[in-house]
C-alpha cells in the first residue's frame, strides 16, 4: 500500500448554500428547494431542478475581475476550489506546487451551444471569442490555475456521473507518484436549459427528488464540490492536520446498468487500500434512483456475500442528480460523515438485503462509490485520521 | 518499471494509416486543402486538414469522428498484435487489467450543428434533443471499451491541445501504480465548424497556412487528428511476443498559472514540463537528440516555446533539430499530443527526422534555432514531444529507442 494521501480542505457550492457548511446543511438538515421552472428558451420545456434562480453570484466570493466573463461552470468551480484552498490554509508557495483536477460531464455546454447558435444564425461574424474559449471543457481548470497560481498541472476529466470522483482519484494517483505534492480536485456542473431538456428526454434525470429505490432518477442539480489533497510529507512539513485519509481507489467499466463495474471498482479500491470489505463502516453512493441505483444496490447485495457489513448513505437523494458535481459531493459527504461520526440520512432509506441501515458505533473506514449511466464505476476508500 | 509502445494507429488529413502518414510526412507533403466537409465560404480561412471519410458513413456524417477514432485504435491494436494476427482485436490481457485513456479537447461534439440547424430553420419543436447527446462522451468511451475488450480503468482527459499527450502520461501512471498492465491510449479531435470558427474568432488562424518559427508567421490551420498507441509493461509485451517499438522514458506536466488562452510569455510553464519529463526519465538535457515541437506558428506561442526550450537546453538549442508537424497535419487540437507522439515513434523506428514545411529562414527575434526543412537520416535515441494548450496545460513526453 502506498502512503495515505491526506484530505485537508473542502469547498462546495450548491443550492443549499456555499462552503462546507452548505454541503453539511444539505446532508444533515435537508430542505431541498427545487426550482419549479428554471429559465429556458422559449418553447423549450425543462423539468424542475436544483438550480439557482439567477446566475450564481461568484463575485461575492472571488475576485470580480476573474469571473466577469466566466461561464456558469467556471464560476461554480472557481468558488468551490477557492474555498477548498482557504479551508486548507494554504500559503501562496503551497498553492503554486499543487495541481488541479476538475471533473465534469456537461462542461460549459451553455456557452458551447450558445456559440453554435450565434454562429449558425449570423455566420462567422456571430462567432464569439469568449463563448468559444469559455466553452472548452478545461476552462475551469485554467481559471483555477490562474486565480490561485497553481502550477503543478491542470487536468480536466470528462465523463459520466462518476467524473468528479474520478478527478479525485487522478489527483490522488499523481500525488502518490510524486507528480505534484498536493492538488485541488473535484467536480462541477452548471445548468444549461438545452442540456437539461436532453438529459430529461434520455431519462438520465427526473422531475422530482429521488431516492435509491425510486423508479426514476432524481432531479438535476448544479453545483461544485472540491477538496484539497496532499501527501503526508507535505502536510506534516507545513503543519497541517488531516481531516481524513485517502487510502486507495480504482475505476472499472462494464455493461451499463449492471452490477459488475461497481463491484469490480469497490473490490479493487479495497485491495489497494488494504482494507477488507468487513472493515468498511459506511458506503456512500447510490445515485438518486433509476437503473443506476438499482445496479449499485445489486452490486452491494452481492458484496454482502463477500463480507460487506457497512451502513449505507445515498446523499444525492438530497443533493440532486448532480452528475460530476454529484460524485464529487459524495466524497465531500464521506469526509463530513467521518468528521461528524454520523451517517447522513437517506430519504426512505437504502434497502440492500443483508445490510442494516443502522449507524455503526464509530466510522473509521468509508467507501465512496460512483457509477455512470454508461457502465463506468469509481470507488475510493477513506479512513479516519 | 519499463513501459513500451507496441503499436500505433494514425488518421489525419495527410493520410489514413500510420504508414501512409509517415511516407507523406517524410515526402514533404501537406494534408491542408480546401475544406469540403462543412461550409467555410464566408470564413477568412478556408483550408484545413480533413481526413478521408470512413467507409459506411451516413450522409449526415453522424459519428464520423468516432468512426475515425475507432479505426485508429484498431490499427494500433493490429500492429501491436502483429500483422499475422487474424482474431478479434481485443486487449491481450485480462479485461480488468486493460485500460482505455482518451485525450480530446472537444470530444468531437459533432451533432450540435444538426440540432441548431433544425432549431433555427424550423423552430424548437422540430429540433431533436437526441442530437444534443453530442455533449455526452461517455457512450463513446463505453463503445470503444466494449469493442476492444477493456473492463479496467477508463477515462477521458480534456487538457485542451495537450490532451493527447496527457492521456499517454495518465496511462503510464495507471500501469506504474499496478492498476493496469496494458493501455489503449488515443488522442483525437475533428476539424468542424465549431473549432474552425472558434479559432477564427480568436484570430489564431492564418489563411496562408502555418509558417513555423518564421518572422512572418501568423497562426495555424486546423486538421483532423486521430492517433492511438498501445502502452504496456515491457516484460508482459516480451512474454506476449509483442514488439517494442519505442520506450516511454518519462513525462512532465505543468500549468502556466497565467491566462486562459495565452502562454506565459517566457514559457515558464512549458520549461517546467520539459524539466519534469527529464527528471522523471533520469536524463540530462544533453541526452535529447531531437524535439517534436508544439509550434502552432502564432507569434506569441512560438516565441514562448523557443524561450522555454532555451531555458532548458541553453546554447545547445541552436544545434538541436526541431521538427514541427502541424504544417503537414494542421493543428489537431486534443489529438496533437498523440499524433505527434506517433511521429516521434516513427522518428525513432526509422532513425529519420522528417523535414518541417514552411519558410527557410527563421525569425531572428527568436534567436538561433535549427529547423531542418528536408527529411534526413538522423541518429536518434531520445526524442522529446511537447504539447501545450488552452488553460496553460503543458505536457512533455520523452520517447526512446527500445
Amino acid at each position: 500500500m502506498s502512503a495515505p494521501v491526506w484530505i485537508t480542505g473542502l469547498g462546495a457550492v450548491c443550492t443549499a448554500g456555499v462552503g462546507a457548511e452548505g454541503l453539511r446543511a444539505a446532508l444533515y438538515d435537508p430542505a431541498p428547494q427545487l426550482n419549479p421552472a428554471p429559465k429556458a428558451r422559449e418553447g423549450l420545456s425543462v423539468p424542475p431542478a436544483l438550480v439557482f434562480a439567477e446566475e450564481f453570484p461568484a463575485e461575492a466570493h472571488v475576485d470580480r475581475r476573474l469571473v466577469r466573463k466566466a461561464s456558469g461552470l467556471s464560476r461554480l468551480a472557481l468558488v468551490a476550489v477557492s474555498q477548498a484552498a482557504q479551508s486548507a490554509h494554504l500559503s501562496e508557495a503551497e498553492r503554486e506546487a499543487a495541481g488541479v483536477v476538475i471533473g465534469t460531464s456537461l462542461g460549459s455546454s451553455d456557452y458551447y451551444l450558445r456559440f453554435y447558435e450565434a454562429l449558425l444564425r449570423r455566420g462567422p461574424k456571430g462567432a464569439n471569442a469568449v463563448l468559444f474559449t469559455e466553452g472548452v471543457f478545461n476552462a475551469p481548470s485554467g481559471h483555477t490555475s490562474a486565480l490561485l497560481g497553481v502550477r503543478g498541472a491542470g487536468h480536466t476529466l470528462v465523463g459520466g456521473e462518476e467524473a468528479g470522483l474520478s478527478a479525485a482519484l487522478l489527483a490522488r494517483d499523481r500525488i502518490v507518484l510524486g507528480a505534484f505534492p498536493a492538488a485541488l480536485c473535484g467536480g462541477a456542473e452548471a445548468y444549461c436549459d438545452l442540456a437539461l431538456a436532453s438529459l430529461f428526454h434520455e431519462g438520465r434525470v427526473g422531475a422530482a427528488l429521488g431516492a435509491p429505490a425510486s423508479e426514476a432518477p432524481g432531479a438535476f442539480a448544479e453545483g461544485a464540490c472540491a477538496l484539497f489533497l496532499e501527501s503526508e510529507a507535505t502536510g506534516r512539513a507545513r503543519g497541517a492536520e488531516p481531516r481524513a485519509l485517502l487510502l486507495g481507489g480504482a475505476r472499472a467499466r462494464g455493461t451499463r446498468h449492471t452490477p459488475g463495474p461497481a463491484r469490480a471498482a469497490l473490490l479493487a479500491a479495497c485491495a489497494e487500500a488494504q482494507v477488507s470489505l468487513a472493515d468498511l463502516d459506511l458506503v456512500v453512493g447510490g445515485g438518486s434512483g433509476g437503473p443506476r441505483s438499482r445496479a449499485e444496490t445489486e452490486a452491494l447485495a452481492g458484496l454482502v456475500r463477500d463480507g460487506l457489513r457497512a451502513a449505507l448513505a445515498a446523499p444525492l437523494a438530497h443533493l440532486g442528480e448532480g452528475l460530476a458535481f454529484g460524485s464529487a459531493a459524495l466524497l465531500g459527504s464521506a469526509l463530513l460523515a467521518l468528521e461528524a461520526q454520523r451517517v447522513p440520512p437517506t430519504p426512505g432509506g437504502w434497502a440492500v438485503p443483508g445490510l442494516s441501515a443502522a449507524s455503526p458505533g464509530s466510522l473509521k473506514r468509508v467507501a465512496v462509490l460512483a457509477t455512470s449511466d454508461e457502465g463506468s464505476a469509481v470507488a475510493l476508500v477513506l479512513g479516519a485520521p | 518499471m519499463e513501459l513500451v509502445l507496441t503499436g500505433a494507429g494514425l488518421i489525419t488529413g495527410l493520410g489514413t494509416g500510420r504508414a501512409a502518414n509517415w511516407r507523406a510526412l517524410c515526402a514533404g507533403r501537406t494534408g491542408l486543402a480546401e475544406i469540403e466537409g462543412f461550409g467555410v465560404a464566408e470564413h477568412p480561412a478556408t483550408r484545413g486538414g480533413e481526413a478521408a471519410e470512413p467507409p459506411g458513413l451516413p450522409a449526415d456524417r453522424r459519428d464520423r469522428a468516432h468512426a475515425l477514432l475507432e479505426a485508429a485504435c484498431a490499427e494500433a491494436l493490429q500492429e501491436s498484435l502483429g500483422d499475422a494476427f487474424a482474431g478479434p482485436l481485443r486487449a491481450p490481457v485480462a479485461p480488468g487489467r486493460a485500460a482505455l485513456v482518451l485525450g480530446s479537447s472537444l470530444a468531437a461534439q459533432a451533432s450540435a450543428p444538426r440540432f441548431w440547424t433544425s432549431y433555427i430553420e424550423r423552430g424548437p419543436q422540430a429540433a431533436s434533443l437526441d442530437d444534443l447527446r453530442c455533449y455526452d462522451v461517455e457512450p463513446r468511451i463505453s463503445r470503444l471499451a466494449v469493442r476492444f475488450g477493456i473492463e479496467g480503468e477508463s477515462l477521458l482527459v480534456s487538457n485542451a491541445c495537450a490532451a493527447g499527450a496527457s492521456a499517454l502520461a495518465i496511462a503510464a501512471d495507471l500501469i506504474r501504480l499496478g492498476r493496469a498492465d496494458w493501455a489503449l491510449v488515443a488522442g483525437y479531435d475533428a476539424i468542424d465548424l465549431h473549432t474552425h470558427a472558434g479559432f477564427g474568432a480568436i484570430r489564431a488562424l492564418d489563411p496562408a497556412g502555418p509558417r513555423p518559427f518564421s518572422a512572418t508567421r501568423g497562426g495555424m490551420l486546423l486538421g483532423d487528428g486521430f492517433a492511438a498507441l498501445i502502452l504496456e509493461r515491457a516484460d508482459l509485451a516480451a512474454a506476449g511476443a509483442r514488439v517494442p517499438r519505442a520506450r516511454l522514458l518519462g513525462y512532465g506536466e505543468s500549468a502556466d498559472a497565467h491566462h486562459l488562452t495565452q502562454p506565459h510569455p517566457e514559457g515558464q510553464g512549458a520549461a517546467l514540463a520539459m524539466r519534469r519529463a527529464l527528471a522523471q526519465a533520469g536524463l540530462e538535457p544533453g541526452a535529447v537528440d531531437a524535439i517534436n515541437v508544439h509550434c502552432t506558428a502564432t507569434p506569441t506561442n512560438d516565441a514562448a516555446e523557443v524561450a522555454a526550450m532555451r531555458a532548458v537546453f541553453g546554447e545547445r538549442l541552436a544545434s538541436l533539430p526541431l521538427q514541427a508537424s502541424k504544417p503537414a497535419f494542421g493543428h489537431t487540437l486534443g489529438g496533437a499530443g498523440a499524433v505527434e507522439a506517433v511521429v516521434a515513434l516513427g522518428c525513432l523506428e526509422t532513425q529519420t527526422l522528417p523535414g518541417t514545411l514552411g519558410e527557410a529562414e527563421t525569425d531572428p527575434a527568436l534567436g538561433e534555432v535549427r529547423v531542418p526543412r528536408e527529411t534526413a537520416p538522423a541518429t536518434l535515441r531520445v526524442v522529446m514531444s511537447n504539447s501545450f494548450g488552452f488553460g496553460g496545460c503543458n505536457t512533455s513526453l520523452l520517447l526512446g529507442t527500445p
